[in-house]
């Protein structure tokens, strides 16, 4: 085989077949880089045991690749890899039948996970303000309590909605009424 | 909403704003509204400031979560990003073709230009490089006493012409992708766009095969 047929792909073609392979890599590392401890927490809420909510956050991130391979539109990225996750938790709640009253995590037991430098006695108070804000939130409807969730994510009320399937009006009103319940609770 | 625009600033804010102007949702000319009743009125900034009291404990509350996780999982992750579509085998061929990337451009500079090297059995004088490590999983072959690893994309159908071996520099990050983890001596900060010298095998389709990284010789 001489050289002429070795070069019969020509450049061009691995070139931008390279560049957008390498593009969509990147962009979904670079989600993974600034949303993957947010989403954590936002899966970790929604009550996934830990084991399921390392699967769910790869396989979040995967599906958000397989999204942007297939063509699919880049322009709001985050809330479409939150739109993912939440189906997912939810879903292998369903199958697992899973109460969903049970959402809230426990805080983990071991030292290994908690931030350094903090006393014992400031851990107790984290604690014990923890432990009142979980008895609060159990009096807010599932809806509000995703509602809220999202938006401590920085998920605008648009976004919420495509997380959600609900309309902008109506995540408006979730978040308000949630905030009201909690302020009087806590 | 049960405020009209005009009712803004001379009646206290309904709660539904309150919250949309906090969460930056009004839209630019009702949010100026906002501001100004809020700038006048103690009672509805009270109110503003108690809400966002509350909206910061819900984001303490969060960020107190503390999920486990796998420093490892973004190198899993990444791994599994590459063959998204080669689950079938009418892709593989494609797939093969984009995984050459930087290779399969660098053997069509180096046959353009003609530059077709024996082995190498010398070293470069610099050597930035201390440590080299082959992922679990790539294989290995030997020709002329060296060792070349396989490129995880090439064709293992195609035979090996062991003369046509390029020496050139190749990226550290393509070799990262071929399983062979090129790590720069401790006190030198990685470049991402960092290159060792290489001897590249080409197969009779004229791709690359496998690879040996020289510079450690």
């Amino acid at each position: 085989m001489d050289q002429a047929d070795a070069l019969s792909l020509p450049a061009a073609t691995w070139e931008t077949e390279f560049l957008e392979d390498t593009s969509l890599r990147r962009t979904v590392l670079d989600l993974y880089d600034r949303d993957h401890l947010g989403l954590r927490r936002y899966v970790a809420f929604l009550g996934a045991d830990p084991e399921t909510a390392k699967e769910l956050v790869q396989e979040s991130f995967l599906r958000v690749h397989q999204h942007l391979a297939s063509g699919g539109d880049r322009s709001n990225l985050r809330a479409w890899l939150y739109r993912v996750a939440h189906n997912l938790v939810r879903n292998a709640q369903t199958s697992a039948r899973t109460n969903r009253t049970e959402y809230l995590p426990d805080l983990p037991a071991s030292g290994e996970l908690r931030d350094g430098g903090m006393s014992a006695e400031e851990e107790l108070l984290a604690t014990e303000k923890n432990r009142r804000f979980r008895a609060a939130l159990e009096e807010l409807s599932p809806v509000q309590r995703d509602c809220l969730a999202l938006r401590t994510r920085g998920l605008k009320y648009r976004e919420i909605g495509e997380v959600l399937n609900l309309s902008v009006s109506t995540v408006g009103e979730h978040v308000q009424r949630g905030l009201e319940k909690l302020k009087e609770l806590i | 909403m049960n405020s009209t625009l005009s009712s803004i600033s001379d009646s206290h804010l309904s709660n539904a704003l309150l919250a949309q102007f906090l969460d930056d949702e009004l839209p630019a000319a009702e949010a100026a509204r906002a501001e100004s009743h809020l700038a006048e009125c103690s009672v509805c900034s009270g109110r503003c400031a108690e809400l966002r009291r509350v909206s910061s404990s819900f984001d303490e509350f969060i960020d107190s979560l503390r999920p486990a996780f796998a420093l490892t999982e973004r190198q899993d992750l990444a791994s599994k990003l590459e063959p998204v579509n080669s689950n079938n085998t009418a892709k593989i061929a494609r797939k093969r073709t984009r995984g050459l990337g930087w290779w399969g451009l660098a053997a069509a500079a180096a046959l353009t230009i003609g530059v077709l090297y024996l082995p190498s059995t010398g070293g470069t004088g610099e050597q930035p490089h201390t440590a080299l490590t082959i992922r679990e999983g790539t294989s290995a072959l030997e020709i002329d006493g060296e060792t070349f690893i396989s490129l995880p994309f090439s064709n293992p159908e195609l035979p090996v012409n062991a003369r046509r071996i390029v020496q050139m520099q190749v990226p550290v990050s393509s070799l990262a992708e071929a399983g062979i983890v090129v790590e720069p001596i401790a006190n030198r900060v990685a470049q991402p766009d960092h290159s060792v010298l290489a001897d590249v095998l080409l197969g009779l389709d004229g791709q690359p095969v496998a690879v040996h990284v020289v510079t450690f010789e």
